[in-house]
């Protein structure tokens, strides 16, 4: 556009560099009108000079060749273009209003324009001799398709950026396919209908008309129906886009609201990463124009961008559902009263809440009163999906194996080998405690495996560390572990917990740990309450001392020897019976 | 309660001929320890390999369950290579976790009760 450019400027009128060239072209005019053919001939430019009268009496070859010799001498209004004679009679006319140069459109809009044949061309006038007018006709047809595609360029990238903005707003796959529809059947086609990956028969849709609020639904339709549709849903290998035939297109595929007969339809495919998003299906009446090349590409544009949001939407409701799954799983139970032991759990998720906790908890019931029953409480390491498969590994197999829960070392060691993997050192450490009520006591097994040391609360006061050591499992091909055995009066309590209780940071200072020390004094407090209350007594504790930071799970299970009353029989000397 | 600044996780990185030494500074967990086993196996991996590999624990702020994962994924470097595994100045919170999770057995612990032992199951010894 080098030499167009500098008309552009001409036109504009406004550049002072082109005031000399202006006049020279005046001078010349006015000193040699004969020979002014001769030295137009050699502008770029198409040149005719019209006298007062509306007359064309001079045009120079490019003039000629452009608009014909037989104008010469005729009436630009009979001859010339209709545009360029109502510019003439407006530039000799009264001074043109000039607040045509505030127009926001900018002051070459407000330059005469106008088509000859197939180009456009922007007139400007020069005084000529005698009051007559020199008009310079330069042809801006490039420059001018080169506009057109730059603002169409704009509004699409706008359009594409806003598109990026509100698809990725959210993550719920229904208002992300709505969307899709929506800005389609606004900037890219009449009408616009997304279909996602098939549900079983189903084929989730959503409508769009002119930009009005999508509609979304299903129809149990084979994709088959449509060409390309089946192949762009796979998403994979990529497909590229594809006209249809409109008559072949089922009734289910036109949304309820588009009155008109489908001009054209195209296929675009919403790629995504890795997994099929959907496909877009662009409709347009008879009445309008077919999709062209740009718009096809532009289509396919948005239809990545749509894409990428979509899949992004599903995966994240795929994974949402997944950790679902595992949560109803995973989450503890309610414990409560068995063979005559109180038990009581509390379970505090990390605050993190989309990630799947690695603290868990069971009570295996002995399978008669005077069998002993077997309590679990263990911490995975890590955190999120790896955590909660693991924790779902360990309790089944702990679940198979209590038979074996008389000798804790060997179900630990066979525990210990069902989680060993070359892949990765994710260990758990846990406690377990086997538990059986004799007359009024409760008789306690315990042994960790590389846990913290389960505590018990004795009626007088004191808060006993229960000496069991052992090695995590999970990660070492060896393990060793050590049972302590003891045994709870009515009242007393035997708490398991894991460390996301001792290691809460907060505090006065807020970056303290609540420790070992604080528990067992809170402990020292807790004796003769239930183990419900004690449960929930360190679980406010906690809490108080984070503050609501970020914290790690926290599991406890308290096990009770329920106060009870003897009922002697008369003689003080036979056993009797406990109630409770 | 804000969220804690933390310092970031560094892991510098000092060859000898026999050994080589990794400096730990920051908190060792969830986010880190991952980081800790590509620097250790790196250097594991380097032909010759060091006959001693020393985790200097004194600049350690944290280390919760991922970081002791880390430091038994180490040790499972370090064992099949017939190389010695040392933390030295481990803070009193590592020697705890590593006692409690009964690991402490596996690492040349410098310091008190300074023990070796690079085969699985063999009675700890007591040298130095």
């Amino acid at each position: 556009m080098s030499s167009s450019g500098k008309v552009v400027r001409l036109a504009e009128g406004g550049s002072p560099l082109m005031a000399p060239l202006k006049e020279t072209i005046d001078t010349r005019t006015q000193q040699d009108p004969a020979s002014g053919a001769g030295l137009w001939g050699q502008a770029p430019y198409a040149v005719l000079v019209v006298d007062t009268a509306g007359t064309v009496v001079d045009l120079n070859p490019a003039a000629e060749a452009l608009l014909g010799g037989a104008l010469r001498g005729a009436p630009l209004t009979e001859t010339g273009p209709a545009w360029l004679a109502r510019a003439h009679q407006e530039a000799a006319g009264p001074a043109r209003p000039t607040d045509v140069d505030d127009d926001p459109a900018g002051p070459r809009r407000a330059a005469f324009q106008g088509r000859i044949g197939a180009r456009s061309f922007e007139a400007q006038p020069a005084p000529g001799r005698d009051g007559g007018t020199v008009w310079w006709l330069a042809d801006v047809t490039d420059r001018q398709l080169a506009e057109d595609e730059l603002a169409a360029e704009r509004t699409r990238t706008t359009f594409l950026a806003e598109a990026s903005n509100v698809l990725l707003a959210s993550l719920n796959t229904d208002r992300c396919m709505r969307v899709t529809a929506q800005l389609a059947s606004r900037h890219l086609a009449e009408a616009a209908v997304v279909i996602g990956p098939a549900v079983g028969r189903k084929l989730p849709l959503a409508y769009a008309v002119e930009g009005r609020a999508a509609v979304c639904g299903t129809v149990t339709a084979d994709p088959e129906e449509v060409p390309g549709l089946s192949e762009a849903l796979q998403g994979f290998p990529p497909v590229p886009s594809r006209w249809i035939d409109p008559a072949s297109l089922p009734a289910w595929l036109l949304p309820e609201d588009f009155t008109g007969t489908v001009g054209s339809a195209v296929v675009t495919p919403l790629p995504g990463h890795g997994v099929p998003a959907g496909v877009l299906v662009l409709l347009r009446g008879t009445g309008a124009a077919g999709f062209d090349e740009s718009e096809e590409v532009f289509a396919r544009l948005f239809a990545s961008r749509a894409g990428a949001a979509l899949s992004a939407a599903r995966l994240y409701a795929e994974q949402s559902d997944i950790t679902r799954t595992l949560m109803r799983d995973l989450l503890p139970p309610e414990l409560n009263r068995v063979h005559g032991v109180e038990f009581a759990g509390g379970y505090r998720p990390s605050a993190d809440r989309d990630r799947v906790g690695g603290d868990f908890y069971d009570v295996h019931p002995g399978s008669t009163p005077d069998d002993a029953s077997l309590a679990v409480l263990g911490d995975v390491c890590g955190k999120g999906l790896d955590a909660a498969v693991l924790t779902g590994k360990i309790r089944n197999t702990l679940q198979a194996l209590t038979p074996m829960a008389g000798d804790h070392e060997q179900m630990l060691r066979l525990l210990n080998g069902a989680l060993l993997n070359s892949h990765h050192t994710r260990f758990a450490t846990l406690v377990l405690a086997s538990v059986r009520r004799e007359e009024n006591r409760v008789r306690l097994r315990l042994t960790s495996a590389g846990h913290p040391a389960p505590l018990v609360i004795r009626n007088d006061g004191r808060v006993e560390e229960i000496e069991t050591r052992g090695t995590l499992v999970g990660a070492l091909p060896h393990i060793e572990a050590g049972t302590v055995e003891t045994d709870l009066l009515p009242g007393e309590t035997c708490l398991l917990y894991t460390d996301g209780v001792t290691e809460a940071r907060g505090g006065p200072l807020g970056d303290e740990l609540f420790g070992e020390e604080r528990l067992m004094r809170a402990l020292a407090e807790c004796g003769g309450m239930p183990g419900a209350a004690v449960v929930e007594r360190v679980q406010v504790l906690a809490s108080q001392w984070l503050h609501d930071g970020r914290h790690d799970d926290m599991a406890l299970v308290a096990i009770t020897a329920p106060l009870t009353t003897h009922l002697s029989a008369v003689d003080g000397h036979t056993r009797g019976r406990y109630t409770a | 309660m804000t969220e804690r600044p933390r310092p970031p996780f560094t892991v510098g990185v000092e060859a000898g001929p026999d050994a080589v030494r990794l400096r730990l500074a920051g908190d060792l967990d969830f986010d880190t320890s991952d980081l800790l086993v590509e620097r250790a196996q790196a250097c594991l991996a380097a032909d010759p390999g060091p006959r001693d590999l020393v985790l200097d624990c004194s600049g350690l702020r944290l280390c919760d369950s991922m970081g002791v994962a880390g430091l038994l994924q180490i040790h499972r470097g370090t064992t099949s290579r017939g190389v010695a595994l040392h933390l030295e100045n481990p803070p009193a919170f590592l020697r705890r976790i590593l006692d409690i999770t009964g690991t402490a057995r596996l690492f040349v612990l410098d310091g008190a009760g300074r023990r070796t032992e690079q085969e699985e199951g063999t009675p700890p010894a007591p040298s130095g």
